[in-house]
């Protein structure tokens, strides 16, 4: 108990979200002198202008077309109880996507866009979807694709839960763990733009602006949380489960250092 | 003939004495199968507080899973030497998560 008490505590002075944000775009416009802002939303293409050009000329007939059509007619349908999904968003769900994900004071934890996506159904009286597979990332797509070339704006409230959270999921992001003892910033901060067994590792900033995503090693849409859970596998880790709380507070923080950078989801990943 | 009694005598004693001690020692399987469940009770524990800290490895849980299914076929010493790697890796683990209570503080870029 004292140890997970010890854990759990995050001990140092804790930034300001702000001042965090500021210093990690600085650091990859350091390392990366060459690079602009946007070019961030290409992910590890912007890296390496091969795989570039590659995903480039694939995003002119998308593998995840039909995939996103089928999310979109899903969206339309009505719930058995004949409300729609529209009936739980804000603005129809239309061009939200940028204010994922959020805190939510009711519950006093984060929300992601998926969650909510569940949450709607339930209150509709249908059954949650799975979150990593099949219908829910399509759907989420569909809704990612409406607010495209919105700019990212995940707040952290002035509420000392909010900043809890966001500063468990930036421990999380900074934390070695695993039988390799990686952080996804060992990878994704400190070795950027290296190469790892082949493959060009993206930068951590902008990482969030492009999920769901169309890995072609899944062959599918899938969320950024399913990336959390194949980066732990990775490393050795013992993967979360979809939307527990330690990865909804990851996404938030991990998405908050994307502010400013234009949604660009769905998209192609190797 | 009285020398030769003592020297059979005493081979008698020798042998029943060694017999006897055999049949009071447990077989090597009661052994392994004690040490075992130590073992694995380590190791449970340690992966359920590694875990409950978010610092569990991949293979520790299916490390703990292989035992069992030794120890259920009765192979206590093949489940024995699963269940100490898992219960390694699971300390390891959480001698990690105490080390990067603090630890991951440098790595943020500042």
């Amino acid at each position: 108990v004292t140890l997970l008490a010890g854990i759990v505590a995050v001990t140092a002075a804790r930034a300001d979200p702000a001042q965090d944000l500021v210093a990690f775009r600085q650091y990859f416009q350091q390392r990366f002198p060459a690079l602009v802002l946007a070019d961030y939303n290409l992910g590890a293409s912007a890296l390496d202008p091969a795989t570039r050009k590659q995903l480039g000329e694939m995003e002119e007939f998308p593998p995840y077309e039909f995939a996103l059509e089928h999310g979109q007619a899903l969206y339309a349908t009505p719930f058995a109880n004949g409300h729609r999904y529209a009936g739980c968003f804000e603005h129809g769900g239309v061009g939200i996507r940028q204010q994922y994900p959020y805190f939510d004071p009711a519950s006093g934890a984060v929300v992601t866009l998926e969650l909510d996506i569940n949450r709607c159904r339930e209150r509709n009286g249908e059954a949650p979807l799975d979150y990593l597979h099949g219908d829910l990332p399509e759907i989420s797509a569909y809704l990612a694709s409406t607010a495209r070339g919105q700019r990212l704006d995940v707040r952290i409230p002035d509420d000392p839960r909010a900043l809890a959270a966001y500063e468990a999921g930036k421990q999380y992001y900074y934390s070695r763990r695993g039988q390799l003892d990686l952080a996804c910033a060992s990878c994704h901060v400190h070795n950027a733009g290296r190469t790892l067994r082949g493959v060009t590792v993206s930068a951590g900033l902008g990482q969030a602006t492009h999920w769901p995503a169309h890995r072609l090693e899944w062959g599918e849409l899938a969320p950024l949380q399913r990336r959390f859970m194949a980066c732990n596998e990775q490393t050795g880790t013992q993967p979360l489960a979809a939307q527990s709380e330690e990865y909804r507070d990851l996404e938030y923080f991990l998405t908050y250092m994307s502010n400013g950078l234009e949604v660009a989801a769905p998209s192609v990943r190797p | 003939v009285s020398r030769a009694r003592r020297l059979l005598r005493s081979w008698a004693c020798a042998a029943w004495l060694a017999s006897a001690a055999a049949a009071a020692a447990p077989p090597a399987d009661a052994v392994a199968a004690r040490e075992y469940a130590r073992v694995e009770a380590a190791a449970t524990a340690a992966l359920t507080q590694a875990g409950a800290a978010g610092f569990a490895w991949l293979h520790t849980r299916e490390l703990l899973a292989q035992a069992h299914a030794e120890a259920d076929a009765g192979r206590y010493q093949q489940a024995l030497e699963l269940a100490t790697t898992a219960r390694t890796q699971a300390e390891l683990a959480l001698v990690q998560a105490r080390a990067e209570a603090t630890a991951w503080q440098a790595r943020v870029p500042r």
